[in-house]
């Protein structure tokens, strides 16, 4: 029986492949991830008499732990969908756990707030499937904190679709701006897994660089994900924190 | 048969013909001004001032919002903080002391001494507009910052409306013995705490609404000589009264007092009154109070607006005006969400591709 089960997004392929490197090593935990836009576990939720339920293929998988835990890596991406680029009328806002963070010169300042209950909309659907992920079993259940952005250079130096032409190297947003747009994303995941009664597992400080960026051990491949050495940590913390055996 | 006043007047001057015999109640008369869908409107006031601005804005009319939200912001996050309720992010404005205060403090004439509250989480609170944020403001730094760019809006309201609809919602108030402050809710309510020694009740009386209203009203001719006022009594009645009576006794008292005090007003330049509590509140005109006895209904609103409208609006407005008005709205909202779409699109394909190198059997998006 398996003692873990895995599933998530695109964050959790960092998970998956610092699971790999555990392989080796004895007395690992047993278990496997799932990516959620996986074809058969489309749609996530259904909807049982006005209430969401998992979808039945990742139901019979959460069923299927038993005793052991579930760890999930669900969304996560939506902070720098909102700060990446400065493609509206720029803003700043004060980050209540870091007021003395400095503004950005020119940008209209709005309460935080306002990025917080954009974000809570933005990730509905993530928070219902956290939801009902709690809701399909009594088995220990963490979520695993998103990786903080990626530095300027790395992103310009990984810039996809994003940064289609050189001019619109120049909407990229501070890296300032771009921390604490994830800062107030883990504290709306903080609140929702407290409220549902799942852990919270946050990034460990020294991933963090000194402007608020993925430290660079940590980099993958393209501009928003993390790599196996940030994966292994978070997977080794989750087990950790849950006491998967 | 001889002459007398009565004979030859109008029909709305006769009870038989204005209410008992109408199609719909229209207590209005003909106004001194009216306006077309390029004047510029601002409301403040009490709760029922709310419905003012939303029809008016729903009509394509140029309801003058210089607090907006920011054009990423989700519409539902811009609806629970409260953008776009009033024109600018004042919160409910119950008395006509609150207003003329609003005033000196947006143009630095007045400064309260209790200008930060914590609510029972420890958040900051503003005691001015103490439920404008759901959760409080994260710290001093933020409702500093927040007020600064809340009084610029206030202060290009004032300046740039040409009609202002103010709804007036109550006599009864909580200030400060210190400086005089009023505060909309009484300290310990939504934040602050109550403190005999700081706090007074106070119930305006006719006069004083009368004197606070012509105060505002040369402040206001100060910074923009032109502007146009409609005046209005809310008929929500008082939730509570802290005057030691029955609540609807004391719902009358206020109600009464501030009908005066708008008849009072009307007579001034550019100043007029708008029977809106007539309309509801006096059950001539249908039973337009919901469950609770308290909130107006859609069907009291509607009728409410429908003789707004008939008086006080130009119905000139040409198509291509509401077009151009809503295609300018449209483009930007529009604009925004195409710009959201690009890099949810740009981030969608990196998490795709992430995916794709580790688990095959991924489900492209």
């Amino acid at each position: 029986m398996s003692s873990f089960v895995a599933f998530g997004h695109s964050h959790v392929v960092a998970l998956a492949r610092g699971f790999d490197e555990m392989l080796a090593e004895p007395d690992h935990p047993n278990g496997g991830f799932h990516y959620l836009h996986d074809a058969r576990f489309v749609p996530n939720l259904t909807d049982e008499g006005g209430r969401d339920r998992l979808n039945p293929d990742l139901r019979r998988l959460v069923d299927e732990v038993g005793s052991g835990s579930v760890i999930l890596s669900i969304a996560g991406n939506e902070h720098n969908v909102l700060s990446i680029l400065q493609t509206f009328q720029k803003f700043d806002f004060v980050l209540g756990e870091r007021p003395e963070l400095p503004l950005e010169p020119g940008a209209e300042v709005f309460p935080e707030a306002m990025v917080r209950e954009t974000l809570r909309d933005w990730l509905d659907d993530g928070f219902r499937l956290l939801a009902a992920f709690r809701a399909a079993t009594s088995a220990p259940m963490a979520q695993l904190e998103a990786p903080p952005p990626l530095p300027r250079a790395h992103v310009l130096a990984h810039p996809g679709e994003l940064l289609p032409d050189p001019a619109s190297r120049d909407k990229l947003s501070p890296e300032i701006f771009r921390y604490k747009v994830w800062r107030v994303q883990a504290g709306l995941y903080r609140e929702v897994c407290g409220k549902c009664g799942i852990t919270y597992v946050p990034v460990f400080p020294d991933m963090v660089d000194g402007n608020g960026m993925l430290a660079a051990p940590f980099h993958g491949k393209d501009a928003t994900h993390a790599n196996a050495a940030f994966g292994r940590r978070m997977m080794m913390e989750a087990f950790h924190l849950l006491g998967t055996q | 048969m001889s002459d007398h006043p009565y004979r030859n007047r109008p029909a709305w001057t006769r009870w038989r013909h204005a209410v008992v015999e109408c199609d719909e109640l229209d207590p209005m008369t003909e106004p001194p001004f009216t306006f077309g869908p390029k004047t510029a409107v601002v409301t403040a006031g009490s709760c029922f001032a709310q419905h003012i601005g939303r029809r008016l804005a729903a009509e394509g009319f140029n309801y003058l919002v210089t607090e907006p939200a920011h054009p990423m912001m989700s519409p539902g996050a811009a609806a629970r903080l409260g953008y776009g309720i009033y024109s600018a992010l004042y919160g409910n404005i119950y008395t006509p002391r609150q207003r003329v205060q609003l005033f000196d403090r947006v143009y630095g004439r007045f400064e309260p001494r209790e200008d930060v509250w914590r609510d029972g989480n420890g958040a900051v609170v503003d005691p001015f507009r103490p439920q404008i944020q759901p959760q409080g403001f994260n710290g001093e730094k933020e409702l500093a910052l927040d007020r600064e760019r809340h009084f610029r809006a206030v202060r290009e309201a004032f300046e740039t409306l040409d009609v202002f609809v103010f709804t007036m919602g109550l006599t009864e108030a909580w200030r400060s013995r210190v400086d005089g402050a009023v505060f909309p809710l009484c300290p310990g309510v939504a934040g602050g705490v109550f403190d005999r020694k700081k706090h007074e009740f106070v119930n305006f009386d006719v006069e004083t609404v009368v004197a606070d209203t012509r105060a505002f009203l040369q402040r206001l001719r100060s910074v923009n000589p032109s502007a146009k006022v409609i005046l209005t009594v809310s008929p929500v009645p008082l939730m509570a009264t802290a005057e030691d009576r029955h609540v609807l006794v004391s719902t009358v008292y206020s109600k009464s007092v501030l009908r005066v005090a708008c008849d009072v007003l009307s007579r001034e330049r550019n100043v007029t009154y708008f029977p809106a509590y007539e309309i509801v509140a006096s059950g001539f005109g249908g039973d337009y109070f919901a469950e609770d006895r308290r909130s107006v209904t859609e069907d009291g609103v509607d009728h409410v607006m429908r003789v707004f409208s008939r008086h006080f609006l130009r119905q000139s407005r040409s198509t291509g005006v509401l077009q151009r008005a809503w295609a300018l709205f449209s483009e930007k909202r529009a604009t925004t969400e195409q710009k959201v779409a690009t890099v949810k699109r740009a981030v969608g394909v990196m998490c795709d591709e992430e995916a794709l190198g580790r688990f095959s059997d991924a489900k492209k998006d």
